[in-house]
């Protein structure tokens, strides 16, 4: 209830935003051609120049969306994809195996197939799709793709730790509601802080929150299918009269559930959050009006300090969190 | 080789894209991967055409010189293989 909460009012907040940012407000074509172009190469961005020039000749409705909904499909795919296309690999190599996994454990466990099988295999397809093409498109941003998938593995490091890395273990739910909410909120946090102030651009901070989050449910998502088709049906997460089959295809829904929903959702919706605090108490130092924003996002060579105090108080809020839940656990 | 054709009617004019992909039948989808290739290729040529105030400019696309060879080029090569088509229908 919580995160749904969180989302739908970050959602609110950004909708507002964008209509009191002043000026003309574009059209859907002309915002999602935007969007795309912002994914081209620096050698390509004059090719997204040509394509706004000429949308903005087109008269017509019908018109003006199919052009720009071309040129949008042209331009997130356009080469040179850099260091994203080989991060949209992995997570495409992440997200095939963790797929890998569940069919293992049906066919090894003998879970029965319906119609209501296969259509929840073509959600999770859609839905590991979606989760690999948002990490290209967030990738392909300067300085985005290292910041973003080292942060989510982090978030992932966290979580593993948590539940006591062991498969065994991480199947296991982690029953104090206070360390759930501790481990939600406090390393998506510091994820969303520290690439604001990493990036020095609240927008590039925003996009390493949502690639990390994408990239640490992934990560979370391979590991508990694995984990479930090597542990298999045990008595611990059975219920009374179940059988093996019904008991992996409950541990095989709450594993996926937990890393391509709740992961993805909590880490880019509480980092998203953080990203925006930090960039706005930022901008409040004199001489900085508005949001801390530094060009496109890439890292900027000068003030350093910042980045430091980022890392530093990453790593101590991670340690915190740590001992804090292994203490818990104890 | 649609794109090639429309811009080696008239290579000497600069075209506009959406213009040309209306003209050749292509999609904005299709036609700006093909534009970037062939420029890659030193195929075309592009500059831009200043709009009115306050509207980004246009693009404007043309056949260089080594895409008019390009385009001469599978002509020439076509006619032996017409030449031997028709020699062949001839004997059969």
């Amino acid at each position: 209830m919580f995160l749904p909460v969180v989302f739908v009012a970050g959602s609110l907040i950004a909708v507002l935003r964008r209509q009191a940012g002043g000026g003309p407000i574009p059209d859907g074509p002309a915002r999602i051609l935007a969007w795309a172009v912002g994914l081209l190469a620096a050698e390509r961005q004059e090719w997204g120049e040509a394509m706004a020039g000429e949308l903005d000749r087109i008269e017509g409705r019908a018109q003006r969306w199919r052009f720009a909904l071309g040129c949008a499909a042209a331009a997130v795919v356009m080469p040179p994809w850099g260091r994203a296309g080989a991060m949209v690999a992995t997570l495409a190599a992440v997200a095939s195996a963790g797929s890998g996994a569940v069919i293992y454990s049906y066919i090894h466990y003998g879970l029965g197939t319906s119609l209501w099988t296969w259509l929840w295999a073509v959600v999770l397809v859609a839905v590991l799709g979606g989760s690999c093409v948002a990490a290209g498109s967030l990738a392909r941003r300067p300085g985005v793709a290292g910041p973003g998938l080292a942060a989510g593995l982090a978030v992932a490091a966290v979580w593993l730790a948590v539940s006591g890395v062991t498969l065994t273990r991480f199947l296991q739910p982690i029953t104090h509601f206070t360390v759930v909410l501790a481990v939600t909120l406090l390393p998506s946090a510091a994820v969303g802080v520290a690439a604001s102030l990493w990036a020095r651009s609240a927008v590039a901070g925003r996009r390493i929150a949502r690639l990390a989050a994408v990239s640490a449910g992934l990560s979370l998502y391979l590991y508990g299918v694995v984990a479930v088709a090597v542990v298999g049906p045990r008595a611990e997460f059975s219920s009374p009269g179940w059988t093996s089959a019904a008991t992996v295809s409950d541990m095989l829904s709450s594993q996926i559930g937990f890393g391509l929903l709740f992961v993805p959702l909590a880490t880019a919706t509480v980092g998203w959050a953080a990203a925006s605090a930090t960039a706005r108490l930022c901008s409040r130092q004199p001489g900085q009006p508005g949001e801390l924003d530094l060009g496109d996002g890439s890292v900027a060579a000068a003030g350093r300090k910042p980045l430091r105090a980022a890392l530093v108080g990453g790593v101590v809020v991670v340690a915190a969190c740590l001992g804090f839940v292994g203490w818990l656990r104890i | 080789m649609r794109v090639l054709r429309a811009l080696a009617a008239d290579p000497a004019q600069w075209r506009y894209g959406y213009d040309l992909g209306a003209e050749v039948g292509l999609k904005s989808g299709s036609l700006y991967p093909i534009l970037v290739r062939l420029a890659d290729r030193g195929l075309l040529d592009a500059s831009w055409e200043q709009g009115p105030a306050g509207r980004p400019p246009r693009h404007l696309y043309r056949l260089s010189a080594a895409g008019r060879e390009f385009v001469a080029q599978p002509a020439k090569q076509a006619t032996p293989t017409a030449s031997r088509l028709r020699l062949g229908e001839a004997l059969s």
